[in-house]
């Protein structure tokens, strides 16, 4: 298995979930560098006792909550004006103003979470994980998902009950 | 309540679910609200970045596992260095650090002694002209590995700027913080090569150096991840003065085999 080949194949997918940890262009940037550098020094020594996908994206949680807990990201509501700059920049079609507030209100809405939430969250919710393999991901018991799961939930609808249709 | 909302619920609890939600107004409001709030959060729109990001991406990547390795080598080294001093200088025996010392130093000489006594059998006198020699030929070559390193580092870092597209990689760099100490290790190396290049008279390649240090001297001097016009400055910089192209063809040059080795392919 080649380095080159495991980047080409998952750095879309670990984008999209270092996005959804972190919510900023260049932030999910840093988080996926990071990812794939630890892939790197550790791919000899993958046993393949899980898929590699699940191998990658659980190294992406640890390595999100673990910058989390050094605090690294909290420059990371300095980069605001850069994130406009590239949203700016995108197709003319997510231009459209309903899709485009809608991506603000949740991503405001999941910064409330904790990160422990918020990774619970994105595997279970963008990225199908089931409980059982979100708590394995997240090294803690399937109980623990569920209450992270409903703890973040009941969070996001206090900030976003006013967008659910009737 | 949190298996059903993630549609994890068995068929049999369904049931019950929906008959309590059926009688419970609070319930089956709360239910509602949550389930409507997992829709509009699926609504955020898949965006990812373009394909010629992702071509920049494996080159940023490539660099910073290179500058990561070199970082590991340094920091190898200087725990050596540090092993090697924690031998002479205990850390607890200040009072005792020069008889210590000095105790250190007699035995390391008699251990020399020793070995020149019986581990040469006594022909090592050898010509001093050899031993001359074969020091000036050892230096050569830590001279001619520190170049490498050093033209290999540089060009590295130099190769993730100039490829940097404020344009469609955004104004950031990429590991900026990385970048610059990089820049700020490689300025410092400089003054030290330069001092062997001096003593080896190779006048080309030490103006190369000495080049390389003002472009890196900008870099480790950079304030801001989106300093947009010092970036472009030093773009420019780089690609002026054919950095990149003087390092490939220093590199080339170092590759070849010297004219008075023999060679074993067939002239034509």
């Amino acid at each position: 298995m080649r380095f080159r080949d495991v980047v080409d194949e998952h750095q879309r997918g670990v984008y999209r979930l270092a996005l959804q940890l972190t919510g900023h262009h260049q932030d999910a940037e840093d988080l996926m560098q990071d990812v794939f550098i630890k892939v790197h020094a550790k791919l000899d020594s993958f046993r393949g006792e899980a898929s590699i996908k699940s191998w990658i994206y659980r190294i992406t949680v640890n390595t999100y909550l673990n910058k989390r807990r050094k605090k690294a990201l909290l420059f990371m509501k300095l980069r605001d004006d850069f994130d406009n700059t590239l949203t700016d920049a995108r197709s003319n079609t997510e231009r459209d103003a309903e899709s485009n507030s809608i991506r603000e209100h949740v991503h405001k809405a999941l910064e409330l979470l904790s990160p422990k939430e918020r990774s619970a969250f994105a595997l279970r919710h963008y990225n199908e994980y089931s409980v059982k393999e979100v708590a394995q991901a997240l090294e803690v018991a399937e109980g623990t998902v569920k209450s992270l799961l409903f703890r973040a939930v009941k969070k996001l609808r206090k900030q976003l009950v006013f967008l659910v249709e009737e | 309540m949190v298996d059903a909302l993630f549609g994890d619920l068995a068929a049999e609890k369904e049931d019950q679910l929906t008959s309590h939600l059926n009688e419970c107004a609070a319930c089956s409001q709360l239910f509602t609200e949550m389930k409507g709030t997992l829709d509009v959060t699926k609504k955020v729109p898949d965006v990812l970045p373009p394909e010629s990001y992702w071509a920049g991406f494996q080159q940023r990547l490539n660099d910073r596992i290179a500058v990561e390795q070199q970082q590991k080598q340094t920091d190898m080294l200087k725990e050596w260095g540090m092993a090697l001093r924690r031998l002479f200088i205990p850390e607890n025996s200040a009072r005792f650090a020069l008889p210590y010392q000095m105790g250190l130093a007699v035995v390391l000489v008699v251990i020399g002694v020793l070995i020149g006594r019986f581990g040469f059998n006594g022909s090592s006198t050898a010509p001093s002209l050899t031993s001359n020699v074969d020091s000036t030929a050892i230096k050569a070559m830590q001279v001619a590995e520190q170049t490498e390193s050093y033209l290999n580092r540089s060009s590295i870092l130099l190769l993730g700027l100039v490829n940097h597209d404020t344009e469609s990689e955004g104004l950031a760099i990429p590991n900026f913080a990385r970048k610059r100490e990089a820049a700020s290790t490689l300025v410092h190396d400089a003054a030290v090569l330069k001092a062997s290049l001096k003593r080896s008279e190779e006048a080309q390649l030490y103006m190369l150096i000495e080049e390389l240090e003002k472009v890196l001297l900008q870099i480790a001097n950079l304030e801001m991840q989106q300093d947009v016009p010092g970036i472009e400055m030093i773009q420019e910089g780089i690609e002026g003065r054919a950095l990149l192209l003087k390092i490939n063809l220093e590199t080339m040059k170092r590759m070849e085999i010297p004219a008075s080795e023999p060679s074993n392919e067939l002239s034509l």
